[in-house]
């Protein structure tokens, strides 16, 4: 097989090659370091890229397996991290320049648990400086580049991971997901996010942005790759006071079970308001789709949607900006101006502000909750236009000039504030040939069905299957 | 900070200044930086007053904003 293809097998594929003992770790981490070399000058997915170490961890990976240690889907398995898991001995710049040279002594739980499933970390993704912004343009770091497109964003804050995986740098990222800055960049570069339920995953490690919005998740190019990076980063962790002790299943088990008899609802609310009437399109023909695979699709009003934007921004600011505070005190120069507006934007908030956005919050959420108990999922689309260029501050829509910025996450704030567990899966493309991706939220703890649905709507459809040309 | 006369806190460009000040923030906001702020502040007040549209929760426990049950030990 061209080392080419290798780089765009599915976990799943290249796991069952690992396992037989037809593919080893070194030649596929060696084919991966070998397609980083010839597209990361386009792309910029890497702040800090881990070849040796990533190439001593294939090596030992192929040594266990050869003696009989293989250890699961994951084992030699190239993945990426976003740059604000802490990786003990190697930086984590959380995309800023304060933390530049900042090296953890310790793992992240989700560093750890790679690690313990034998995948081999080949580096450290760009994203937006602190998270806090979903363009992945970092006045540090350089932008992160579109594998479709180098001129365009990747969306954020998750970008390089968006990137590396698109590109087949990586075959599978973590993001974190505090506005949609998971789902953003997958929608935008053509691959599979998934924000789990809030608490499903440990947050031990990951530099916080907002305590009461922040996730974690992966990113890959198949809802199944999605469930088997799950499974590995999942469950309870003492470290983590948001960390939920529930159950945690094989989220592959049923995965394809298909969707026959599902409830779908489709907010016909605020999702439409402002949108690229391709990409309205694109998801029309998917909910088509989902009614084909047996789903019920209904089309239902959530005005609760119209305050989403109102509670997760003055929520997200708040928080962010007391988190990042000694930062946005003491080293403001150092500081991106877009992130250092928002933060002066939360630590101006009036309490009173926040504390209204929490009472609201827990309005929204029972109204969305009241929903849910009809419907398995919500479908509605990720992002409201395919990838802006980089230097592109406006995009126009209908006629009406929007902010590209602001355009980025509107989609994808409702969900944070629910903390309900939604997927991106691509679902076409523009005309100018950019992935279109479609979200699916399913019910608290529920990943189950979120991922089986994604997984029936990607099997019948060829939009996962399409490789970005770069490279 | 002062009441916009329709209930909602409206803040000055001034006042945007003081509060970063006294915050000890010492990056120098000028006239255009403040006066953005303090929009920017202002229309989030704005969204505040209209989350009242949806019924605000009452008697909001302290802690526990997820939509999970409760922690088991």
């Amino acid at each position: 097989m061209p080392a080419d293809d290798l780089c765009f097998l599915t976990i799943a594929d290249a796991a069952a090659e690992m396992e037989s003992r037809r593919l080893s770790p070194v030649e596929l981490v060696e084919a991966h370091l070998d397609r980083i070399e010839r597209t990361e000058p386009s792309l910029n997915s890497f702040i800090t890229l881990m070849a040796d170490e990533a190439m001593a961890q294939a090596r030992d990976a192929e040594r266990e397996i050869a003696a009989g240690g293989y250890r699961g889907a994951l084992h030699g398995i190239p993945v990426g991290l976003k740059d604000l898991y802490y990786t003990r001995g190697v930086r984590t710049t959380a995309g800023n320049e304060i933390l530049r040279d900042f090296v953890p002594d310790y793992d992240s739980a989700a560093a750890e648990r790679f690690a313990a499933a034998g995948a081999v970390l080949m580096g450290k993704l760009q994203m937006h400086e602190f998270a806090l912004g979903a363009t992945s343009v970092n006045p540090h770091h350089g932008a992160a580049r579109n594998p479709w497109d180098t001129s365009r964003i990747t969306g954020g804050s998750s970008g390089g991971s968006g990137s590396a995986v698109a590109s087949g740098q990586c075959m599978a990222a973590l993001g974190s997901d505090t506005g949609g800055s998971i789902r953003i960049p997958a929608g935008l570069c053509g691959i599979v996010g998934l924000k789990p339920t809030f608490g499903r995953v440990s947050r031990h490690g990951v530099h916080p942005l907002a305590w009461s919005l922040d996730t974690v998740g992966p990113m890959t190019r198949s809802a199944r790759d999605s469930a088997i990076v799950l499974n590995a980063i999942a469950g309870y962790d003492e470290r983590d006071p948001s960390s939920a002790n529930v159950p945690t299943a094989d989220f592959a088990d049923g995965i394809d079970a298909g969707i026959k008899g599902m409830k779908i609802g489709a907010p016909t609310d605020f999702f439409y308001d402002v949108i690229d009437p391709e990409v309205a399109e694109a998801i029309c023909d998917a909910t088509g789709v989902l009614e084909s695979l047996g789903a019920t699709v209904d089309k239902i009003p959530l005005p609760a949607l119209n305050q989403a934007l109102g509670i997760s921004g003055t929520l997200l600011v708040t928080e962010a900006a007391e988190t990042l505070f000694a930062h946005l005190r003491d080293n403001p120069e150092d500081i991106g101006e877009d992130v250092r507006a928002r933060l002066y934007l939360g630590a101006m908030t009036p309490a009173a502000d926040y504390i209204k956005a929490q009472r609201a919050r827990r309005a929204y959420n029972e109204q969305i909750a009241d929903a849910m108990r009809e419907y398995d999922l919500l479908v509605a689309p990720s992002v409201a236009t395919g990838a802006p260029r980089i230097d592109q501050e406006t995009v126009e829509i209908a006629g009406k000039t929007e902010s590209a910025l602001s355009l980025m996450s509107r989609l994808t704030r409702p969900f944070n504030l629910t903390g309900q567990p939604t997927i991106s899966v691509p679902c076409g493309f523009t005309s100018g040939g950019l992935p279109i991706g479609m979200q699916l939220a399913g019910r608290a703890w529920d990943e189950t069905t979120v991922l089986r649905a994604a997984h029936a709507y990607e099997s019948a459809t060829e939009w996962s299957g399409r490789r970005p040309a770069i490279g | 900070m002062a009441n916009g006369g329709d209930g909602s806190q409206r803040i000055s460009a001034d006042a945007i200044r003081a509060r970063a000040a006294a915050l000890g923030l010492s990056l120098a906001l000028d006239d255009g930086a403040a006066q953005a702020l303090a929009e920017r502040v202002a229309a989030a007040s704005e969204d505040a007053e209209r989350m009242g549209e949806l019924g605000l929760a009452e008697h909001e426990p302290a802690v526990e904003f997820r939509p999970i049950p409760a922690r088991k030990e």
